[in-house]
């Protein structure tokens, strides 16, 4: 192509602004001076386009190019990975518009285009952004229509509007693929970047630090039940343990609980025999950026890329860092680790060398008193219950010998002050005790019948090893504030009013106005769907839904499945789009007499072979002479519309009026 | 050895398309006529996709899936497009004027269309003539004049025409083969010379008056249909309101002959293209002057019909009728 190729002007209007509506989105997490490269970039087009300046030359192209490579190196320190991926792809994109000389330089920018919509769907996923980058692909497939549209079209809305034709065409195809198209697992194994802000437990705990988490209203996950919902008190959704207190954190310690050889499925006999009815349910867990995934105790899962940890918990091979949905069969009664190897309990007894002798002199007094661990721990909750201990957001803040200071002292506090508490008691008695991190609870949507885990509804409590009982939960902060996990954590703050008080306009402060509440669970229940319907439709979800129409399934009668939908849609659209083809145009008016002719032609009034409209309409004055002025107006409203070629838009309605008395 | 098989081929690929399509004065298209594949672009198009789906498998992303997907559905739907912007359009042979060898023969096509949405972007490429775009070709037939290219005297048929799109993505590219049953004449490429005299010139003694010369002023005559407007008196006519032509006579030596025999000893085609610069020189003057070619004679004559009988003999000599 020569330099004198100019972009149809439908084209480039459209590539613009795709260019620019599709990285909108990605502004916000680029750094600032990708924008002000891109808003030159669209400038100079323009420019060019104008005819005020010229596209630049090959030397300031190739600088442009790699500055523009390094200041990426410089930013990330890679190029590699989604955000210097992105980064990267939006520069090019604009620099590829400094170049657009010829229909194929405009083609690799469409092209990019795409690109940069599917790219976004790393980061965004909700409805809303899916509803957007929908119209970003419009605007993309826009100028491609108008790149191979004549020069001679310069109206954008017709460009638009094909382009909208071709979409809406386009989409019941894609459900099609969508519902059918076999869903296998990942080739191969990709992790995205992990060093994104993150919300959800930590998986560290220091009491006596200020709590944070209880205060965010975000989702962690929803849970879908295969029956009804268990009671409150039974949802106790593990996470993470944490096995090691250096004095003031308890963390998970020197063991990785977490690495193969227990990460493999069925690897050991630790996992045991689902003991019961399993109780089975689907997690949609929102992007944590973790590898730890939510399930209540005894859990398994079949979906692909889950395994267990040697601590009885679901763990993802890859972060999650997009929402997750994964299925689980959990067995509740099934005990864990009835035998304990020395190993597992070394690490699960371990504390500082010193520190806290108030406590430990306490543990040594309710063993002795105790004589047995199952009755240590009946002591134990008992000796928190009878002091005046209270739960609380807002707890002083703890230093040195915390535990001391806490049981001692202040004696306010929220869970993982009492899990902290517990643990630390139990390890100096010498009974294996962990602390478990991960949510409780859960808001019941009525909607859907699936349950909402709220960040708020983040938990710790402990699990004690009892022999022939395997691994127990006990949880401190009920003996406290039972209302905590009987009514949630907003009953438990009722009276200090500190539940969601940094965030006033969270719709969960306002539980207690119906139509709010009714608001955001219905809302919320359209984002339940979504992710369980659409994000979450992965390969079980698809055998079970297709299993419930069509019976059972495999590669075969699916493939066939798909190939005869795609077909029959395909069918659809060919005969549509040729009937439409062959059509003979008619004007409105002449299809009106054919229909009146087709009224009329039982009786014998129809018209003779070869006669025309008028004549005919004037032949039948003699017959109908009630009739006749109106057979008359009607003759000489076809011989206007016929021969003189007015398209006068009332002339079918009054055509048809004055055909109603024939 | 290539280049013979590409002969062999598109040997048998022509005389297949022929017996497909034989040759015809109009013709709608439709899908014995109509092919269709992806372009480059396409193929590239499809190539991005597949990026995307691994992509969306990968990462078990099932938005990116559906961006895949969508992308797909948009590429088949744009076959359905593709083919539908082609089908139904009728092609015609229109006029065809005749040209010299080495000039340009102008030929007429006329497209029109029974759909209702028109034909959008259709590209005609045609021999050596550079491709034209015609857009939105709907109900009203639209007249497409095309120059070829000629270079031989003879009547010229033009090769096939190529009618293509890859409209509305440029994700595919239809096309059709069309045989118009369409021809011109094609005149020899005239050459100055000077024209040789025949031995038996009788000199200026034997010079005749001759009517309707246009040399010199003889009279008024009445006006017939057909007169040269530009010879009409229309003073006279102002004044007594009857229409008179201007008569003229021409001064010719003898009864002119152009003849074959007097280019003796030079080629064929030289010699159609001498003579043919001679019927234009004669008739561009006015002059009355006959034909002689081997086996074939025009009597001597003068004006635009003779001119025109006389350069078709010259094109069409030593070809079969």
């Amino acid at each position: 192509m020569s330099y004198g190729y100019q972009l149809p002007r439908n084209s480039l209007i459209w590539l613009l602004t795709a260019m620019f509506a599709g990285m909108a989105p990605h502004l916000t997490r680029l750094p600032i001076w990708v924008t002000l490269v891109c808003l030159l970039c669209g400038f100079w087009r323009i420019m060019v386009y104008r005819e005020r300046w010229r596209l630049p030359g090959r030397l300031i192209r190739t600088l442009l190019v790699f500055s523009g490579g390094a200041a990426v190196v410089g930013h990330y320190g890679t190029l590699a990975g989604p955000e210097a991926g992105t980064a990267l792809l939006v520069l090019g994109f604009c620099f590829k518009l400094l170049e657009t000389h010829s229909r194929r330089d405009a083609f690799v920018v469409v092209i990019l285009g795409y690109f940069v919509v599917a790219t976004s769907f790393f980061f965004d996923q909700d409805m809303a952004s899916a509803a957007y980058l929908l119209l970003v692909c419009f605007m993309v497939t826009a100028a491609l229509v108008g790149l191979n549209q004549s020069p001679l079209q310069t109206q954008p809305r017709r460009t638009a509007g094909l382009a909208l034709r071709l979409l809406a065409q386009s989409l019941p195809l894609m459900l099609v693929l969508f519902l059918f198209v076999p869903r296998v697992g990942p080739i191969w194994s990709l992790n995205l970047g992990e060093n994104r802000a993150t919300t959800g437990i930590s998986d560290r705990i220091t009491p006596g630090d200020i709590a944070e988490l209880s205060r965010s209203s975000a989702l962690a996950f929803r849970v879908a039940f295969d029956g009804g919902i268990p009671a409150a008190r039974n949802l106790y959704w593990r996470g993470l343990t944490l096995n090691h207190y250096d004095g003031a954190t308890w963390s998970r310690g020197p063991v990785d609980l977490d690495e193969p050889p227990w990460l493999r499925r069925g690897a050991g006999d630790w996992l045991g025999a689902g003991r019961g009815q399993p109780l089975g349910y689907r997690v949609m867990l929102e992007p944590t950026d973790q590898r730890w995934l939510f399930a209540l105790a005894a859990a398994r899962s079949t979906t692909p890329g889950v395994g267990y940890s040697r601590d009885h918990r679901l763990v993802k091979r890859s972060p999650v860092s997009q929402p997750f949905a994964y299925e689980v069969d959990s067995f509740l009664r099934q005990p864990l680790d009835p035998n304990l190897p020395d190993w597992l309990a070394r690490v699960n007894l371990q504390l500082p060398e010193t520190g806290d002798p108030r406590t430990r002199a306490l543990a040594e007094q309710l063993a002795a008193e105790a004589g047995s661990p199952s009755a240590l721990v009946e002591r134990a909750l008992a000796w928190f219950r009878a002091r005046p201990f209270s739960y609380t957001l807002r707890p002083p803040t703890l230093s040195g010998d915390r535990n001391d200071q806490f049981l001692f002292q202040t004696r306010r506090g929220f869970c993982s002050h009492y899990a902290g508490a517990f643990v630390y008691l139990m390890r100096s008695a010498g009974v294996p005790a962990r602390i478990v991190a991960g949510y409780q609870g859960g808001e019941r949507n009525p909607l859907g019948n699936y349950l909402l885990v709220h960040q708020f509804d983040a938990h710790a409590w402990a699990e004690v090893w009892l022999a022939g009982q395997g691994w127990v939960r006990v949880d401190p902060t009920t003996v406290v504030a039972p209302e905590r996990v009987e009514q949630g954590i907003e009953e438990a703050l009722a009276g200090e009013g500190s539940f969601l008080e940094d965030s006033p306009l969270a719709p969960a402060r306002y539980r207690d106005w119906a139509w709010v509440s009714r608001l955001r669970l219905g809302l919320d229940y359209l984002n339940f769907a979504w992710h369980r319907s659409v994000l979450g439709y992965n390969a079980q979800y698809q055998s079970r839904l297709l299993a419930r129409w069509f019976g059972d399934v495999d590669f075969k009668r699916l493939g066939l499945l798909m190939a005869v939908s795609v077909a029959l849609l395909l069918g659809a659209l060919a005969g549509w789009l040729l009937w439409q083809g062959s059509q003979p145009l008619r004007s409105p008016l002449v299809r009106e007499y054919r229909r009146l002719c087709r009224r009329l032609a039982p009786r014998g009034q129809g018209p003779e072979p070869g006669e025309a409209p008028a004549t005919h309409l004037l032949r039948l004055q003699e017959q109908r002479p009630d009739q006749a002025t109106s057979l008359a107006a009607m003759a000489a409203l076809l011989q206007q519309q016929l021969y003189a070629g007015s398209a006068d838009p009332g002339a079918v309605r009054r055509f048809r009026r004055l055909g109603r008395g024939l | 050895m290539a280049a013979s098989v590409r002969s062999w081929w598109s040997g048998h690929f022509d005389a297949w398309l022929r017996r497909r399509a034989p040759r015809r004065r109009a013709l709608t298209l439709n899908q014995r006529r109509i092919f269709i594949l992806p372009t480059r672009h396409g193929v590239y198009f499809l190539l991005t996709l597949g990026a995307i789906f691994v992509g969306g498998i990968n990462y078990g992303n099932s938005l990116i899936l559906a961006t895949a997907f969508l992308l797909v559905s948009l590429f088949l739907v744009s076959i359905l497009h593709t083919y539908a912007n082609l089908a139904g359009l009728r092609v015609a042979a229109g006029r065809s004027e005749p040209a010299f060898a080495g000039d340009e023969a102008a030929f007429e096509l006329i497209l029109s269309s029974f759909r209702r949405r028109p034909h959008e972007s259709l590209y005609l490429h045609w021999g050596q003539a550079p491709a034209r775009v015609v857009d939105r070709v709907a109900e009203a037939p639209v007249a497409v004049r095309m120059l070829l290219p000629v270079t031989r005297r003879g009547r010229f048929r033009p090769p096939r025409l190529k009618l293509e799109t890859v409209f509305p993505l440029g994700l595919l590219r239809a096309w059709s083969w069309l045989e118009l049953d369409m021809a011109c004449l094609v005149y020899p490429k005239p050459e100055a010379c000077t024209l040789p005299r025949r031995p038996d010139s009788r000199g200026e003694e034997g010079e005749v008056r001759r009517h309707d010369g246009s040399d010199d002023f003889d009279g008024l005559r009445r006006y017939q249909t057909g007169d040269n407007p530009r010879h009409l008196a229309w003073k006279q006519y102002a004044r007594s309101g009857e229409l008179h032509a201007k008569a003229f006579v021409g001064h010719e030596t003898h009864e002119l002959w152009l003849e074959w025999e007097a280019f003796a000893g030079q080629g064929v085609e030289t010699r159609l293209a001498r003579l043919c610069y001679w019927v234009l020189k004669l008739s561009e003057r006015g002059r009355s002057f006959g034909l002689r070619l081997p086996g074939e004679t025009l009597a001597p004559d003068s004006g635009a019909a003779h001119e025109r009988r006389c350069l078709q003999m010259l094109a069409l000599y030593g070809e079969k009728p």
